[in-house]
């Protein structure tokens, strides 16, 4: 037990000695989680073995697009579309439990390539009757928002291989997906009724090319001080028949000019509504989500700049399970950027005010370790389309189709 | 709607079989005695199956054994006891696993070993429809 302890004390005095920005949290974040799991081991030293789990999964995909770049060279045909997944759980005590997964992804230049640590987070479960329960989480956490949001990355949770753009955009991907900080979570059964909520707030991620979508453009300088917010309140059947959930979600950052830079100091925030509704009768799904995002820039580009962008988006998406294995959908996918200017006139390039995206698609599941599914989208419009990967406007094709396939293996 | 769109569609709508209508057997949860447990409400049974709840009331751990998801006394037993869907239970397992908040139920191949396992492993719950030979083992009547 003592190199326990003096490892737990190093771990603690690491995380306080970081430097800079968001000191405090970072700190009390590290003390919470090492004094957590050096309790938790003292606890359970002498008892039964702790309950381990491994899982991992790997997906590959294919796109291929008409038109315009998707995750790579689609226009030749791309295999950029990989997710590597590995990851653990332990169950120190009967309340506390610690997890980690580390993912490799990759996906054009949406995002930067490589490994990094997905999730790894303590949860104390401080509360877990049949009728009521609450707990904390402290961490790298998974927002809690929309139906898809936490579980985007595993193919067989998601009803199809892209999940709907409009709100899952994957540019945005990394600044919702996790933050650095703490959640809280409660749910409450009343007859047939489940109520959840969820919430987790820290700092995200900002990799450079999730700036330069923030942003819009490639600046010099760089957004700090980040934190985000995330919350969604859940109500479902306890038979799983229907569920309807509201989210928020608010992120923050201090845009800091570089020596040299046209821009000046300033705050970028995006704002998250999100309404989801699910009904399942027989062998039939019925799903949709209607988001509304506000983006304001205060500053950087200008002193005195004052300006928030409104988007309005939705789908709407049937799914008919035809056997065990096999599972077809449909879906309808619109997205206005502003929801004053649809038809983009104030848009230096008008379809980016837009998309509207049909998609069909198939999969297949032989078990429960495999997945073959595939999908065509029809679209109109290119908001969602990747600016890193299209950064050419005139070379942009308003009307075009992308197919995507995957092959998924988890364990 | 574009023209390769709808053959899209029109393909994956065509390709596939329907699902045969399945015999119906009796299907039972069984528990380890150590708990004495007899009865159970639907509703904390699902919650159990779908491994929110993972304390019984005196605080020990909830040990959930199940078949694998494309076994058929699985697929029977989540409808007619739980009256649930199959994906839908593994829907649960997979938020929670995915996102560190939660973990999986204990997969075992054969009814067989289900059977053994629920009888050896204090605070076991499973479920059979095996008629049952053993003192180590109590069947749960839901209500």
């Amino acid at each position: 037990m003592t190199s326990t302890k003096s490892n737990c004390a190093e771990l603690s005095g690491a995380n306080i000695i970081r430097s800079q920005a968001a000191l405090w949290r970072r700190a009390l974040l590290g003390l919470l989680l090492s004094s957590m799991s050096c309790l938790a081991q003292t606890q359970a030293a002498p008892r039964e073995p702790l309950n381990m789990q491994l899982h991992g999964f790997a997906n590959q995909g294919y796109i291929k697009t008409d038109e315009n770049q998707f995750f790579g060279n689609s226009e030749e045909g791309s295999w950029e579309f990989t997710d590597i997944g590995v990851g653990a759980s332990s169950k120190l005590t009967n309340s506390l439990q610690v997890s980690a997964q580390v993912l490799y992804r990759r996906a054009g230049k949406t995002s930067p390539d490589g490994i990094k640590v997905d999730y790894a987070l303590a949860d104390w479960s401080l509360i877990n009757n049949a009728d009521f329960g609450l707990g904390v989480r402290a961490g790298r956490i998974k927002n809690p928002f929309g139906f898809h949001n936490e579980t985007r990355d595993i193919a067989s949770s998601r009803p199809s291989i892209l999940l709907p753009e409009s709100i899952y955009v994957d540019a945005l991907r990394e600044l919702f997906h996790t933050v650095d900080g703490l959640g809280f979570y409660a749910y409450k059964s009343w007859g047939n009724t489940l109520l959840t909520f969820d919430t987790a707030f820290g700092d995200p991620t900002i990799s450079r090319s999730t700036q330069d979508v923030i942003l819009t453009v490639t600046a010099p300088g760089t957004l700090t001080n980040e934190q985000l917010n995330a919350s969604r309140l859940m109500l479902e059947d306890h038979a799983g028949r229907w569920r309807i959930a509201y989210s928020h979600a608010e992120a923050e950052a201090d845009y800091q000019p570089a020596e040299i830079d046209f821009g000046v100091d300033g705050v970028a925030a995006i704002e998250l509504d999100v309404v989801s509704l699910e009904y399942n009768w027989s062998n039939w799904q019925l799903s949709g989500e209607h988001q509304r995002r506000d983006v304001t820039y205060k500053g950087i580009f200008l002193d005195g700049f004052d300006y928030t962008i409104s988007s309005d988006a939705y789908y709407i998406q049937t799914s008919y399970r035809i056997n065990q294995r096999w599972q077809w959908l449909l879906r309808y996918d619109r997205l206005y950027m502003d929801k004053t200017d649809k038809a983009g006139e104030n848009f230096s390039v008008a379809s980016d005010a837009y998309a509207k995206d049909w998609t069909t698609g198939l999969r297949f599941q032989p078990n429960s370790q495999w997945l073959i599914s595939a999908e065509l989208h029809q679209i109109k419009g290119t908001a969602w389309l990747p600016r890193i990967e299209n950064p050419v406007a005139s070379e942009q094709s308003n009307d075009w189709l992308l197919f995507t396939a995957q092959v998924s293996w988890r364990f | 709607m574009n023209r390769w769109f709808t053959i899209a569609m029109l393909i994956t709508l065509v390709l596939t079989p329907q699902e045969r209508p399945q015999a119906q057997a009796v299907h039972h949860i069984i528990s380890n005695s150590n708990l004495g447990l007899t009865h159970l409400p639907l509703n904390k049974a699902r919650s159990i199956f779908s491994m929110r709840l993972h304390k019984w009331p005196d605080g020990s751990p909830i040990r959930v054994y199940v078949l694998p998801d494309d076994n058929a006394t699985h697929r029977q037993f989540v409808q007619s006891v739980l009256h649930m869907f199959p994906h839908q239970l593994r829907r649960n397992w997979d938020r929670y696993i995915y996102t560190g908040t939660g973990q999986a139920p204990i997969e075992v191949d054969s009814e067989e070993e289900m059977i053994k396992k629920v009888s050896t492993t204090p605070g076991a719950i499973g479920y059979t429809q095996k008629e049952l030979v053993s003192n180590d083992i109590h069947k749960i009547q839901l209500r």
